[in-house]
């Protein structure tokens, strides 16, 4: 059984596509749709990575980010977001919440890979 | 996973970013000054582009990267936005909507029409295609040798929550190249002081790379606000005079790991620095340890390096190269002009001159063509994966095995060659390579072998593609020309003259039509493309066994050694290559040969071409004409001129496009008082010869 | 991760089983703080641990250091695993000589001794 990943994104063809190339890479995929969402899961999957939207419903990726770091056993998780060029601000946020990488939309699944194995292998 | 629904999303995310383009657009050609506006179509192009890449919509995102590239010029203030760029961009936008409407078919030639468009519009605004420039900078990239870079990697001690690994940074940088890592550990406190979620180690690392700085900072784009990192470079690949093996105390000064006091103050005795340095606790031994590791990995880099003896490279645009052909092209001629006035003028000085500088232009040129020589090698890794995926949807098994990739050609032969290689390889798995179990059935392995082999012979290079596949059947080749009327039912023909029968246009063997090479349309393809560089193609084959596909191919295309001759007040170039002998035709040989085109050269039977007739030149002949005798593929033919003049530097110049279709000559060149002469493709001539006499 | 402490002829062994990674860090830092107050020669056993990272790496350095300075001896016994050494390996720890705290020349990082415990 692969690695244990957790997508979070309230936009669902965006869960498709990043649980399509994740699961094609040999990984194990779990998807939440927003934050809150994504907390509950993580009670019981130990996810080793996390990739979350910003722009979500009911909790955000930087509410989330900071929630993981405050989490046992996952305050050391690489936690990467998914952002767009025009959010600098916004990475410099996720940061300060204790992001660990982040990946610019749009991207390719060689790109999504490329980061992903930065953190597991 | 449910791709219909991810690629309807896109659709209308396309749709409404398509829709907002618009809007800017217009808006654009009232105030083509606002850079928000400028902006906004850039983003919208761009999300496009990605998403479409993102979603399979391969020929949008392809597309709309070209009208992309040229918004990030003018986001750039290098194009300015005018009223044709507005009309091409609203043309591409709605070529967009045609092909996201579509589906992924696309209409190609609307398209590539906006694309040369916006090409036209970027060369016309100052800067070159940009395009061309990045693919040759890539093409050197490899050439280029590796860099040695110093980097401290000295993380800020908070690094681990945010859940950053840094062996996996380390383990990223080893994947660049040769390296030696060294981790400090002296700031790492007592247990009593320790807080064990800290990062408190630090690195020296050394690496040879030939990646460039920028893969380096790549590794550490994440942590750039979290860790202090320093990259140097100290050895950048380039001669030796300048880089002599670094001491210790002069690494160690360099990276502030050491005063210069100290060092001074230590290295009053004879001992060794390094040890020296320790005993004095000037320096902590592990950062001696690290510079001697650094001292070692430079020495053995630059060994390596003089042993492949690989010297340093420039980058230069081909243009530059293209130009400097040129100029030798011209200095050839004016040369030959010289040549030929110091002989009528008759002078010694000037005749010794005129050879000098005959010399220094032959020198010249033979290093400039070498200039633009590059190994084959680059052409043949793209076919490995051409192999791979062919293969597997052919359901064979077959392997490319390649030799004498470091065989050097001209740059633009090597591009247009690509095509009919690819071709060749298509057609040898396709048709050549058996399937695995009819192979087993033959007693052959199961997998396939396609050879592809480079090497020099002569002025010439000569390029084969050998399968053991099925090999070809001259039966069936035969048959199949008379059916196509290629050749009479009773023609004789040598096994190699009926191989080259595929080579004719509209011939083909294969009994289906497979996606993988076409219709047989093929073969012809790539003989003229074989013919428009000057090369020749040779078939042999035995049943059974497989087939190779020889390929002979001048080094360069610019300039050639002719041989040049005379009919009338005309000057015609033969290429010297081709060319075997000259010898004398007497109106007694004419009349012994009762009226039929043939010599007999040393009881040898030679056919040959008047090219006073065939170029209808008046005027007298001569007594006693000469014939050039030349090797063509369909064995030797000779051909009738009034004079041979000789050798000659020929720099080919085309013919322009009135002459495109001119058969018999394929070129120009100018002759040293300015005369034009034609250059004679020889085996077009013979081709053209033949027909009209099996036709009469 | 779990641990269990062997005493025997006044050595002091802690062995460690299971995932020993940042997250165990200060747990095996108290652990390691404890045996050394309480015995003149500690040493660690990881045959049985797994996933390791720099983290605990850190926390073992220190601990050398530490005995080092309390006059007093801390070392890995037996067997090192192929895990850890490749951690240790990937880190860049790995070395030649001791640093400048390895007052007592008896670095855990030694390569030699690497090799001759694989052996």
């Amino acid at each position: 059984m692969g690695k244990s990943i957790l997508i979070v994104d309230d936009s669902a063809s965006m869960r498709q596509l990043v649980s399509f190339a994740l699961k094609d890479a040999g990984y194990d995929v779990t998807a939440a749709v927003h934050g809150k969402d994504a907390l509950e899961k993580l009670n019981s999957v130990k996810a080793e990575m996390v990739i979350t939207d910003l722009n979500m419903p009911e909790m955000d990726g930087i509410e989330l980010i900071k929630q993981i770091r405050m989490k046992p056993g996952f305050k050391f998780t690489p936690v990467v977001m998914l952002t767009t060029e025009s959010q600098d601000s916004k990475k410099q946020e996720g940061k300060s919440a204790g992001a660990t990488g982040w990946i610019v939309k749009p991207f390719t699944p060689d790109q999504l890979l490329g980061v992903v194995r930065k953190f597991v292998k | 996973m449910n791709t219909d629904q991810c690629r309807e999303t896109y659709r209308e995310e396309a749709s409404e970013l398509l829709t907002e383009l618009e809007t800017s657009l217009l808006e654009l050609e009232e105030s083509p000054e606002d850079k928000d506006l400028i902006g906004r179509v850039f983003r919208a192009m761009h999300t496009i582009k990605g998403s479409g890449a993102m979603f399979g919509f391969d020929n949008i995102a392809k597309f709309t990267h070209e009208v992309e590239t040229v918004f990030d010029q003018v986001r750039n203030g290098k194009l300015p936005v005018t009223k044709n760029l507005i009309n091409l961009t609203l043309d591409a936008r709605d070529q967009i909507r045609a092909m996201l409407d579509g589906g992924n078919a696309a209409v190609p030639e609307k398209a590539s029409e906006i694309v040369a468009g916006l090409k036209a519009l970027q060369s016309g605004g100052g800067p070159v295609a940009k395009q061309e420039i990045k693919s040759e900078a890539k093409q050197v990239d490899v050439m280029s040798g590796p860099v040695t870079y110093r980097i401290r990697f000295k993380p800020s001690s908070d690094l681990f929550k945010s859940g950053t690994n840094p062996i996996n940074l380390l383990n990223e940088l080893r994947q660049l190249g040769e390296h030696k890592i060294v981790a400090h550990t002296t700031s790492i406190p007592l247990l009593g002081d320790l807080d064990p979620e800290l990062c408190y180690t630090y690195w020296d690392i050394i690496l040879t790379t030939g990646r460039g700085e920028n893969a380096i900072k790549d590794v550490f784009i994440f942590v750039e606000d979290m860790a202090e990192v320093k990259v140097d470079v100290i050895d950048d690949g380039g001669s030796f005079e300048e880089v002599e093996n670094k001491k210790i105390g002069e690494i160690l000064l360099e990276k502030g790991d050491l005063s210069s006091g100290d060092l001074k103050r230590v290295l009053g005795s004879q001992k060794r620095a390094g040890e020296l340095l320790i005993e004095a606790g000037v320096v902590d031994r592990a950062k001696v340890e690290a510079a001697l590791v650094e001292q070692q990995h430079l020495k053995e880099v630059r060994d390596k390096r003089e042993k492949a003896e690989t010297a340093t490279s420039i980058r230069v645009p081909s243009e530059k190269l293209d130009m400097l052909v040129n100029l030798v092209g011209e200095l050839v001629t004016v040369q030959a002009r010289l040549s030929q006035t110091a002989i009528s003028q008759n002078e010694s000085s000037l005749l010794s001159i005129s050879e000098e500088v005959e010399r220094l232009t032959w020198e010249l040129r033979d290093q400039t063509m070498n200039i633009r020589l590059l190994p084959i090698g680059t052409t043949f890794s793209k076919f490995k994966r051409l192999v791979r995926d062919l293969s597997r949807d052919l359901g064979k098994v077959v392997e490319l095995t390649t030799s004498g990739a470091e065989t050097e050609l001209d740059k633009t032969v090597i591009e247009k060659l690509n095509d009919p290689l690819v071709h060749l390889i298509r057609n040898s798995l396709d048709h050549g390579v058996e399937l695995p179990e009819e192979r087993e059935k033959d007693g052959k392995p199961r997998s396939g072998t396609i050879h592809l082999s480079a090497a020099h012979s002569g002025a010439q290079v000569l390029i084969e593609i050998a399968d053991d596949g099925k090999g070809l059947d001259p039966e069936v080749i035969r048959k199949k020309g008379v059916e196509k009327g290629l050749i009479s039912a009773d023609a004789e023909l040598s096994e190699k003259e009926i191989f080259a029968l595929i080579l004719a246009p509209g011939f083909s063997t294969a009994k289906t039509v497979t996606s993988v090479s076409g219709r047989g349309v093929g073969m012809d393809v790539v003989k003229r493309a074989i013919d428009e560089l000057r090369g020749t193609i040779e078939i042999t084959s035995w049943k059974g066994q497989g087939t190779t596909i020889s390929l002979k191919l001048p080094l360069t295309l610019a300039i050639i050694d002719g041989l040049l001759v005379k009919i009338g007040d005309g000057y015609f170039v033969l290429t010297l290559s081709s060319v075997e002998e000259c010898v004398e035709l007497t109106k007694k040989d004419v009349e012994s040969s009762h009226g039929r085109n043939i010599a007999n050269v040393r009881g040898q039977i030679i056919p040959y071409i008047r090219l006073r007739e065939e170029f209808n030149i008046t005027g007298k002949r001569p007594g006693i004409e000469q014939i050039v005798i030349t090797a063509t593929d369909s064995g030797r033919v000779g051909f009738v001129v009034d004079q041979v003049v000789g050798e000659h530097q020929t720099v080919i110049k085309s013919l322009g496009r009135f002459y495109k279709n001119v058969e018999g000559l394929s070129g120009a060149t100018i002759l040293g008082d300015g005369t034009v002469a034609l250059i004679l493709d020889v085996a077009k001539l013979y081709e053209k010869a033949e027909i009209s006499e099996t036709a009469s | 991760m779990e641990s269990k402490i062997e005493e025997n002829n006044g050595e002091r062994r802690v062995v460690l089983s299971g995932r020993v990674n940042i997250e165990d860090a200060p747990k095996l830092r108290d652990l390691l703080l404890d045996s050394l107050k309480s015995s003149d020669n500690v040493s660690v056993n990881l045959k049985d641990a797994e996933d390791f990272d720099l983290a605990c790496l850190q926390v073992l350095c220190s601990a050398h250091h530490t005995a080092g300075t309390m006059g007093k001896s801390f070392s890995i016994a037996d067997s090192f695993p192929a895990a850890l050494e490749q951690t240790v390996n990937e880190s860049g720890l790995l070395r030649d000589h001791g640093c400048m705290n390895d007052v007592t020349q008896t670095c855990i990082w030694v390569e030699k001794k690497w090799k001759e415990h694989k052996a």
